[in-house]
């Protein structure tokens, strides 16, 4: 797998970057928004049937006072409007039960589990697997004179748990797919320059177009490499003109570096050094000449061209001293001495 | 033949003697088996209704007992003195039987007219009038002649009617719950 994503092109591993952090961030947010919308669904209908238990409580003590079943069973019957609402049941102390409500729909039983055989403490409430249970104690001046049991389905909440799940899938899709859009659009102007580098640099290391330079208007990391690219093929041009003592090259060469007038004279000088210690010397010995006379030499010559450029100089100028030797096939030794 | 014919007779005299001795036994137990029951059931009824009524203020006296009255002869027997134990809004319930007007009856928050005061019932209720009492009998017609809480049997079940204005016009609070449980309203 991280093979495969290391072979792919920039391009496309850009792109699997991008779909990959908006896939994850966004399963992230839906997951949490649904958890949440869970947990709060749930408890907004802990808080309803027990808000129902406690009003069908408080109208129920003189039902139960009076042990009147008529006027429960009444009172109950009007759970009917309450569709979720499956069982009711009006109880005294004794256990004796005084009024019950069973509906006769047969909604949200087939979801029904298999409920516990123990009760459910009073004023407490049970979830089982798609159902609710509450008990709700019944007071009239402080003396506990009964109880109300609840059983509700959750069918209900968990259908439209359902189709939130499905809205949140809709969603996700709908925004990988606008992030797939966007991504395709601005990373190209990530890409474009990358592959303008990398068009340049195979033209210039197959078919030889040293003449080639690589078009760079932003000012980022890809600006910076486009321009050292373009700087080292200049170096190089220049010193090729050097070794073939061109003179109408070097100035040529001279003239598309973009550096102060001073320090593309120093360069020229330096390479001009430089190539002459390659023809009496080895590489080697060259580098270590090159070093010890721009060590006293250069700085006071030409304070603004620094350390880093000296740098980027020899790495130039070995590089094109090795390019030489391997397209001659003979040691630096004998290029030395033309 | 015949000492058996004699033998015969004898016995079925026996049997039917026995027979009729035992039936007016049986019949007057049926017979007061149900009013007992029926006291029984009202006498826990005008617990409920001290329950679910509200007095004014000056009657609501938590160190004074809730005083339950029975005018007349008492027809509850042992089914009121089981209402001693409990208590109402944290009062203790004390009865007190009066034979006849006025004997004390201010004290009362609770008063039972028993069905032998029937025709004294118009001088009770003028007595009572104005008074945070609430007036209960089983006397027909009590409703009507400006009491509280009148028993009544429909459907062979023990109900009671309420009339409403006269317990607001002495001050008195009826719950909701329990005017929804009358039989009738007035």
């Amino acid at each position: 797998m991280k093979k495969w994503f290391l072979n792919l092109s920039i391009r496309y591993k850009l792109y699997a970057i991008v779909i990959f952090a908006c896939l994850t961030a966004l399963l992230f947010a839906l997951l949490f928004s649904f958890l949440s919308q869970r947990y709060l669904a749930q408890k907004q209908l802990v808080d309803e049937v027990r808000a129902l238990a406690q009003v069908i409580a408080e109208n129920s003590q003189a039902g139960i006072s009076f042990e009147d079943s008529n006027a429960l069973n009444t009172m109950l019957d009007s759970l009917g409007a309450k569709r979720q609402v499956l069982k009711a049941r009006i109880s005294d102390t004794s256990g004796t039960v005084l009024g019950v409500y069973d509906t006769a729909r047969s909604y949200g039983r087939e979801y029904l589990d298999a409920l516990p055989s123990v009760p459910v403490e009073l004023d407490k409430h049970r979830f089982n697997q798609n159902s609710l249970e509450v008990m709700q104690s019944v007071f009239l001046h402080n003396e506990l004179i009964g109880s109300v049991y609840l059983l509700v389905s959750f069918t209900e909440v968990q259908e439209q748990l359902l189709q939130l799940a499905g809205a949140m899938t809709a969603l996700l899709l709908l925004g990988l797919l606008l992030a797939m859009l966007l991504s395709n659009q601005l990373l190209a102007l990530i890409f474009e320059p990358i592959r303008n580098l990398s068009q340049v640099m195979e033209q210039v290391s197959q078919k030889k177009r040293y003449d080639l330079r690589v078009q760079h208007t932003q000012g980022d990391e890809l600006g910076l490499l486009s321009r050292v690219f373009n700087e080292k093929w200049l170096l190089m041009k220049l010193s090729l003109n050097h070794w073939h003592m061109s003179q109408a090259g070097i100035e040529q060469a001279q003239g598309e570096l973009w550096l102060p007038k001073p320090a593309v004279k120093a360069i020229a000088e330096l390479i001009k050094v430089f190539l002459e210690i390659v023809r009496r010397n080895t590489v080697k010995g060259a580098v270590d000449e090159f070093l010890h006379i721009t060590n006293h030499d250069m700085h006071q010559r030409q304070p603004g061209f620094g350390f880093l450029w000296r740098r980027h100089l020899l790495e130039v100028l070995m590089l094109f001293a090795n390019s030489i030797q391997r397209r001659q096939g003979v040691g630096l030794h004998c290029l030395a001495r033309p | 033949m015949y000492r058996w014919l004699t033998h015969t007779f004898l016995v079925l005299l026996l049997i039917l003697g026995v027979g009729a001795l035992a039936c007016p036994v049986k019949s007057a137990a049926h017979e007061h088996e149900p009013a007992e029951l029926e006291y029984k059931l009202k006498a826990a009824f005008l617990f409920n209704f001290a329950r679910f009524t509200t007095w004014p203020k000056t009657a609501e006296n938590r160190a004074i007992p809730f005083t339950l009255c029975v005018l007349s002869t008492d027809p509850f027997g042992a089914a009121l003195s089981g209402l001693q134990e409990r208590s109402i809004s944290g009062r203790a319930i004390k009865l007190y039987y009066a034979d006849h007007l006025p004997n004390k009856l201010d004290q009362c928050q609770m008063l039972f007219v028993s069905k032998s005061e029937a025709a004294s019932l118009s001088s009770i209720l003028k007595y009572v009038n104005g008074k945070p009492i609430v007036t209960v009998s089983d006397i027909d017609g009590f409703v009507a002649a400006n009491g509280m809480f009148e028993f009544v049997t429909t459907e062979g079940r023990l109900a009671f009617i309420i009339n409403n204005s006269q317990a607001q016009a002495h001050g008195v609070h009826i719950s909701s719950s329990l005017l929804n449980l009358a039989y009738k309203v007035q």
